[in-house]
């Protein structure tokens, strides 16, 4: 392996673990929030104790989450000099931002946690939650539209090396930073509440019979099923986004390799030769999903020269994304029918039913995972598209695959601690604690 | 000059939280050793907020980076090592931290490893104090030549890096006295180790000015600002006398008068660099961004006043 391999396995491992940490941070102060008023407003104590209990939980996923997230601010640093030194000149605003969004979304934090019991009138305690859901959107929001430049540059003019004419408002609302904000904000919600659901179906397995269990777990299922279809939504605007500003990484993600119209959408299959063999084939999909025409023509990956095209397994885990999207949004619509119909709901708190609902939440990530797993391999080989080669963002420094072995046998450590501590934070704070449950 | 100001700001808040949090959990973790009830005087004021700490430096970072391009680029090529070494250490820490306080006080291999590294993690963070005031670093377009365990080993960075542990110690340990004055039995010990490390730290400061008096840095600082050093050194003696009069509340007072002395010191030491011989505070980025980031600067006052000013509204309240 060469000191590039090393340093784009090393950011990608960092950012695969930080991403956990950044979609919970996201996603869980919404959850909390809609508990307490739905508890409030329903006059149910089960939701206020969940929503108490998950703010604990927050907490620890907070004080790691800003540990891995120093981690990842600093190896853009460290690993990409010359990058940060060119995103220092055209869009380190968002960053500066974030920082702002992070502090407030620490001190109402403090102020909902310590507070719990303290108000008269639980709205005013429930309004505490407000600017921590939206400080935690906004930093989420902020970094990606950092993103979103890498993808779609603007702002600035780059003629000869020189950079001129900089509107940093620009390069944060650049082309793709809205649709791209949307997607990431719809699956931070998404996998946060299918995993919550998925911890909760888990408990009522393991023979838990009141009411607050289920209680949680419907509730949850019903933001999966809002969600999953804005996410459903917002994925459509993003690969319309993709054909539109990166066509190498659509191609790539689709396997298209000869440009023409009327492109079929094709699902799997095994690459031989520049050829995508056993796929399962849907006629002219890809052409309407990606330009909204049955005929339009959709640019294949022979039209742009081998050595920029993205790597071809993107297929597989851009693949993986929709399916388990699609998946997603079709079971917790069945779901939803079973909680109207009021005599069959039993049947949904069945073992097999439970045990696939508890698969697809933990599988949630995996999809979180592969969506950015396309996103950021599918620019290969630029690190800003067509401004910038991530061979030429690389630290000169010789020591990075010393650095990478550091952080591989940290992140193994820190990944079986991870599942160890979530499944022992339940179980160790006894629900009494919190209060009685019903 | 605005800029300047804020980023030396935000470092100074930084090492001053930073210093107290890092402080706490080398106490904690040495006591734990040595007596447990102490140790567990100290785990009170051990929180997952102080993790808002990693925010200052993060937001350092960020300022560093937006104020000065070619930061990251020297910086980012030359610190790789260390810097990744504090990260390997800051992500243990938060794990074994996050273990500790929430499922098993006293496991044996999770203290160690939180007590340890928090003792690591501000040696490495300080070389970029000796990177900064002094190095041995050429930028030739874009080449940087520099030798990875000069900035590790150096004579200077490793004196700095004792001053560092120093200097987090004696911070920490009157943020103990002041706070745990109810508590008799911290006080002994934590007095003991405060006149310790002052008496240490005057020796130490006056051995490093001797030492290194031909590095520009402490040349300057010898040449023009000997007063300031002076006060530096009379803000310890007083300090001793309000321990002898038990006046707990103040030394933390003192101590950080000795902080902020010590930053002063440092700026106008290695005024007007950022970055020694390399990166001046005049090299800024371009006009657009520090409008930019002057507008984050007014944003954040109007934003993150109003909310610690309720924030701390409701730490009064509940202690009523």
């Amino acid at each position: 392996m060469n000191n590039l391999l090393y340093a784009r396995s090393l950011m990608g491992m960092s950012l695969g673990f930080h991403i956990i940490f950044a979609y919970l941070g996201v996603g869980i102060p919404l959850l909390i929030s809609l508990a307490e008023l739905i508890g409030i407003v329903r006059k149910n104590d089960n939701l206020l104790i969940f929503a108490k209990r998950l703010s604990y939980a927050l907490v620890i996923l907070f004080a790691i989450g800003a540990a891995s997230g120093t981690a990842v601010a600093f190896e853009l640093s460290l690993l990409w000099p010359p990058f940060m030194s060119f995103i220092s000149k055209v869009d380190i605003f968002p960053f500066a931002l974030e920082g702002i969004a992070f502090v407030i979304e620490v001190i109402f934090l403090g102020i909902y946690i310590y507070n719990w019991d303290k108000f008269k009138n639980r709205l005013y305690h429930w309004i505490c939650s407000i600017p921590i859901v939206l400080a935690s959107l906004a930093s989420a929001a902020l970094i990606t539209t950092v993103n979103a430049f890498m993808n779609t540059p603007a702002g600035f003019k780059y003629v000869n090396g020189k950079i001129t004419d900089i509107e940093p408002i620009k390069a944060l609302m650049n082309p793709t930073s809205f649709v791209e904000v949307f997607h990431v904000a719809a699956t931070a919600y998404l996998a946060t509440f299918f995993t919550i659901g998925a911890i909760y179906a888990f408990y009522i397995i393991k023979g838990k019979k009141e009411k607050y269990y289920k209680n949680v777990l419907n509730l949850c299922m019903i933001l999966v099923l809002i969600f999953s279809i804005i996410t459903a939504f917002s994925g459509d605007l993003q690969g319309k986004a993709v054909a539109k500003f990166n066509p190498e990484k659509l191609a790539a993600s689709e396997s298209v390799f000869h440009t023409h119209s009327g492109v079929s959408e094709r699902i799997g299959g095994i690459f031989s030769n520049d050829h995508l063999l056993y796929a399962l084939k849907v006629p002219d999909l890809l052409s309407f999903l990606a330009y909204g025409s049955i005929n339009a023509k959709v640019v294949g990956l022979y039209s742009f020269p081998k050595s920029s095209w993205p790597p071809l397994f993107i297929h597989y885990t851009f693949d993986t994304m929709v399916i388990l999207g699609t998946i997603y949004v079709i079971y917790s619509f069945i779901y939803f029918l079973g909680l109207l119909i009021k005599k069959k709901t039993e049947i949904l708190y069945h073992k097999w039913n439970l045990w696939v609902l508890v698969i697809m939440g933990m599988s949630s990530f995996i999809a979180v995972e592969c969506g950015w797993v396309s996103a950021e391999v599918g620019r290969y080989p630029w690190i800003i598209y067509h401004v910038m080669r991530i061979k030429d963002a690389i630290t000169a420094s010789a020591y990075v695959p010393f650095i990478f072995y550091l952080f591989l046998l940290t992140f193994i450590f820190l990944f079986i601690m991870m599942v160890f501590l979530l499944v022992q934070f339940f179980k160790r704070r006894p629900i009494y604690r919190d209060g009685k449950i019903t | 000059m605005i800029e300047y100001f804020l980023l030396n700001l935000l470092l100074f808040v930084y090492l001053t939280l930073v210093s107290i949090e890092f402080g706490n959990s080398i106490y904690y973790y040495v006591f734990s050793k040595v007596d447990v009830n102490i140790s567990k005087v100290i785990f009170r004021y051990i929180s997952p907020i102080w993790e808002l700490t990693n925010t200052f430096l993060v937001l350092f970072i960020v300022f560093l980076i937006a104020l000065y391009p070619l930061a990251p680029f020297i910086y980012g090529t030359i610190m790789l090592v260390p810097i990744g070494i504090a990260l390997f250490f800051f992500l243990i820490r938060a794990f074994s931290f996050v273990y500790i306080y929430e499922f098993d006080e006293n496991s044996i291999l999770f203290k160690t490893l939180y007590g340890v590294s928090s003792f690591f993690i501000p040696i490495f963070l300080v070389t970029y104090f000796s990177v900064s005031i002094f190095n041995n670093i050429k930028v030739i377009g874009s080449f940087i030549s520099y030798s990875v365990s000069s900035i590790m080993f150096s004579p200077l960075s490793l004196a700095l890096m004792l001053f560092a542990i120093l200097n987090i110690l004696y911070l920490s340990a009157s943020f103990l006295l002041m706070y745990t004055k109810e508590d008799k039995k911290l006080i002994p010990e934590m007095s003991g180790f405060f006149i310790i490390l002052s008496s240490i730290m005057i020796f130490t400061v006056s051995l490093f000015f001797y030492i290194f008096r031909s590095i520009p840095f402490f040349s300057n600082i010898l040449n023009n600002y000997f007063l300031l050093l002076f006060l530096y050194l009379f803000l310890f003696v007083l300090s001793q006398g309000l321990l002898i009069f038990k006046e707990y509340r103040y030394i933390f007072s003192f101590s950080l008068l000795q902080m902020f002395l010590l930053y002063i010191i440092y700026t106008l030491g290695n005024y007007p660099y950022i970055l020694y011989r390399n990166i001046t505070l005049y090299q800024l980025n371009n006009s657009q961004m520090l409008h930019a980031i002057l507008f984050v600067v007014i944003l954040a006052l109007i934003l993150i006043i109003p909310s610690l000013i309720f924030f701390i509204y409701f730490l009064r309240r509940k202690s009523k």
